[in-house]
């Protein structure tokens, strides 16, 4: 009994942890004499917490309104503070050289800025062509009715001369219903749909 | 592993009532969810506003013609608001659309006419779209929703 109280005073040269270290599950095992423990154990339920947290948020941040409209590099839209949510619809893109019907290439808008015309005869043309294979889709007993809407998905340096002509072009093919696509400002949901504007002035 | 074992204290010949929740489907289940939602998300919310109406429906059911003519022009050297017979120049501050003052004009408008909800906004050819989208947002943040864009304006 004597002689264990002795050892307990000897102090052995080498590393000694303190009494906090020593009992640390990370560190502790460094000092451990004897056999090594080697069981790891894993902290499942913050792991569930945080894919739980996860989902919850992507959940919250989904949306089917982004397959309507495709982002590209060569279009940056504008912003807005006030909305509505998008429906599905034919889309005109408007880039700074190029204007598309549906992703499909339709004019380039140097040449627009070179005619005098109103109209942009080739746009035109296929959203006719649109139009009446969607009457062609109703008779053959498809459902949906012909709202003549449309969006215009432009970039926001573009000159306003080559949206009149785009706008007059849809309008001129009985596509009257135009909306302009935005992006949301700030992150900001969108307001309350407004009413029905005036009628269409083109021309 | 990978379970939850809930101890309820049995013992001594007793049933055994130990349950042990299985954690790993469920967290496939969730890493899943977590890889398709990550692929599918929109972390940019669009939006439409429309700007011009083909003017369907019965008549009778359509509102009342606005008295006040309301249109606003953009032009190079700033905004010009037509009210009726009386016309107002927003002229541009620092190189920029003076926005501030044509919504607090726009506010004006609707204060002395609370039912009257109808715009018509026009633009140079050479005014660059983000700025007609801007009007457009200024009138209905003035509780002037039903704009219409013109083309009108050579």
């Amino acid at each position: 009994m004597a002689g264990r109280k002795v050892e307990n005073l000897i102090v052995r040269p080498g590393k000694r942890p303190g009494k906090r270290l020593s009992k640390s599950k990370v560190f502790g095992s460094k000092f451990m004499k004897g056999k090594k423990n080697t069981n790891l154990e894993l902290n499942l339920t913050s792991m569930i917490d945080v894919f739980v947290l996860l989902v919850i948020f992507l959940i919250q941040q989904f949306s089917a309104d982004g397959d309507l409209l495709f982002l590209t590099d060569k279009i940056k839209m504008p912003e807005a503070a006030n909305f509505q949510q998008l429906e599905r619809a034919p889309v005109i893109q408007v880039s700074a050289d190029q204007i598309s019907l549906e992703g499909a290439p339709v004019a380039e808008v140097a040449d627009i800025t070179r005619d005098e015309y109103w109209n942009i005869p080739a746009l035109e043309e296929q959203l006719r062509d649109q139009k009446k294979r969607f009457e062609q889709l109703r008779e053959m007993g498809a459902s949906g009715e012909f709202k003549g809407d449309i969006h215009i998905q432009a970039d926001k340096a573009v000159p306003f001369k080559v949206l009149k002509r785009v706008m007059f072009s849809a309008s001129q093919a009985g596509y009257g219903n135009i909306n302009f696509a935005v992006l949301a400002a700030g992150g900001g949901g969108g307001a309350a749909p407004t009413a029905a504007p005036a009628a269409a002035e083109e021309g | 592993m990978g379970g939850v074992n809930i101890d309820t204290g049995g013992g001594g010949g007793k049933k055994n009532v130990d349950m042990v929740i299985p954690l790993v489907p469920f967290i496939d289940m969730l890493a899943m969810m977590i890889t398709f939602l990550m692929m599918t998300a929109v972390w940019t919310q669009i939006g439409r506003m429309q700007v011009a109406s083909q003017g369907q429906g019965d008549p009778s059911t359509q509102p009342p013609t606005a008295t006040l003519q309301l249109n606003l022009t953009l032009t190079e050297r700033g905004y010009m608001l037509n009210a009726g017979a009386t016309s107002i120049e927003i002229l541009k501050k620092d190189e920029a659309y003076d926005t501030a003052k044509l919504l607090e004009e726009l506010k004006k408008i609707k204060k002395d006419n609370p039912d009257h909800r109808t715009i018509t906004v026009a633009a140079e050819d050479a005014i660059e779209y983000q700025w007609v989208v801007q009007v457009v947002d200024t009138c209905i943040t003035a509780d002037i929703p039903d704009v219409t864009v013109t083309a009108a304006l050579g």
